[in-house]
């Protein structure tokens, strides 16, 4: 006696054979060239939308160079860019001092002294010692502002200081010499080169162009500078106002200590 | 005599006549890179085949045809991910499977539709060794079957497609469906237990197709 027939079987075989059509192939009904048509068509059009999209996004990024070029050209990129460093900068002091759960840092995010900077003396008799840090230049500053990165020690000078060396003005800032370029050379005089007459013309300079964005940092630089090169009552006119707190606390415990030895030091 | 063609001679008349048989890699490679004749061979050799097992799966032609379209608009993309481990038929099965979901609800809620209006049913085509009582009683079993189906979850529905019906192994149909052997298995247990419940309910009480059905 054979088995009843089994319904699922018997239902699953009949829809093979009835999705699966005869033996000539598909349903009759089916119409595979206009399915075919519809898919080139769709792919065509999809294809059409990406190029679409890629133009725009082409035209997009050339109007973005284009205006970049521009603020080049009409030096407002390095304002924008230290904008944005200046923003970065600010948002990652919040984040760190939120981790910390420490205070704010007491000074303003323009001027951020992070040590001591005392220059050595410029003559041999001065027991004026100066540490002076090594602000990187603004170019490649990461917080728009000189970023002193490490305490540097001066090594003895070598010139006499005594002896008030040439100066050999630095060129002039050509017209299309930025503030930065200017403040950057400056920059690599002084603590790179350790040339400080030449550092001195281009603090100069820098500050001729009026209020720029390193200006503070610039008077302190170029008093320094004078200290250097044996100009100590310049150098003290120079350090005064950082002293009194006319830029914070901006350099001003330095200046105070670097002046109390200045007056120790002449007669 | 009038020239009586069939359907595949008129499929073999609208698309050009077939190359030489390429491999499947260099065909995927070309179809990846863009090339719409590649895109056309593919189609040619394995439509038809994708079409039958969409109708099995989904049990509705107007939603097969729907789920081929989609498949093949998708494939240039898609055939990124064809390695050459499988043949191209299998992996299209695959596509389709990644995009059945709404047509196999579309399929169902087109056969409630139909229930609803009562529509003529659509006879299949013309199979000169069965009897018209035959071909009729096959055509209610595959309804019924398709119904059943509907029931089910999507898994259990296509484990139970592509063992049962395409015949496949279970571990042809875990490594199409992106799943374990095991629990190809389990599925399809699962998914013939069910469907014998419901055919056997509906036999012992045939107004209850119309209500059951989702």
């Amino acid at each position: 006696m054979s088995a009843p027939p089994d319904p699922l079987a018997q239902a699953t075989a009949a829809l093979r054979a009835q999705a699966g059509g005869n033996a000539d192939g598909p349903r009759s009904d089916a119409d595979p060239a206009a399915t075919w048509a519809r898919v080139i068509a769709d792919v065509r059009q999809r294809r059409r939308r990406g190029r679409i999209a890629m133009v725009a996004a082409m035209q997009l990024l050339l109007a973005g160079l284009g205006v970049a070029a521009w603020a080049g050209t009409t030096h407002r990129l390095p304002m924008w860019v230290a904008a944005g460093e200046r923003w970065i900068a600010s948002v990652s002091a919040d984040m760190r001092s939120r981790a910390a759960k420490g205070p704010r840092p007491a000074t303003s995010p323009l001027h951020k002294p992070i040590a001591s900077a005392a220059a050595p003396a410029p003559s041999p008799e001065s027991s004026v010692r100066l540490q002076t840090e090594a602000p990187a230049p603004p170019v490649v500053s990461r917080t728009g502002t000189p970023t002193r990165v490490a305490v540097v020690r001066q090594r003895p000078p070598r010139r006499d200081h005594n002896v008030v060396p040439e100066v050999t003005p630095a060129p002039e800032p050509a017209a299309t010499v930025s503030p930065d370029d200017v403040y950057r050379r400056a920059h690599q005089a002084h603590f790179g080169e350790r040339d400080y007459a030449r550092a001195l013309s281009y603090w100069d300079s820098y500050l001729k162009l009026g209020v720029q964005r390193f200006t503070p940092e610039a008077r302190y630089n170029r008093a320094i500078a004078l200290a250097h090169l044996g100009r100590f009552a310049e150098a003290a006119m120079q350090l005064q106002p950082f002293a009194e707190g006319d830029y914070g606390t901006y350099r001003q415990a330095e200046a105070q200590a670097l002046l109390a030895r200045l007056r120790r030091s002449t007669p | 005599m009038p020239f009586v063609g069939t359907p595949a001679m008129a499929n073999a008349l609208l698309f050009s006549p077939p190359k030489a048989a390429v491999n499947d890699v260099e065909l995927a490679r070309r179809l990846g890179a863009g090339d719409e004749s590649a895109l056309r061979e593919v189609y040619q050799r394995h439509s038809d085949d994708l079409r039958m097992f969409a109708r099995r799966l989904l049990g509705d032609a107007a939603a097969a045809e729907d789920l081929v379209h989609e498949v093949f608009v998708a494939l240039h993309k898609a055939i990124r991910r064809f390695a050459g481990e499988r043949p191209l038929r299998h992996f299209l099965m695959g596509v389709a499977l990644n995009h059945a979901r709404h047509h196999v609800r579309a399929a169902a809620r087109r056969r409630r539709h139909h229930e609803r209006l009562a529509e003529p049913a659509h006879p299949a085509s013309a199979d000169a060794s069965a009897t018209p009582e035959q071909h009729l009683e096959r055509y209610r079993l595959a309804l019924d079957l398709s119904r059943a189906l509907d029931t089910l979850p999507l898994a259990q529905r296509v484990a139970f497609t592509l063992c049962e019906v395409e015949e496949l192994s279970s571990q042809e149909a875990a490594s199409l469906a992106g799943t374990s052997d095991s629990t190809m298995r389990a599925r399809v247990f699962r998914a013939k237990r069910a469907l014998r419940e419901q055919l056997q309910a509906w036999t012992a009480n045939p107004q209850a197709r119309k209500g059951e059905a989702q």
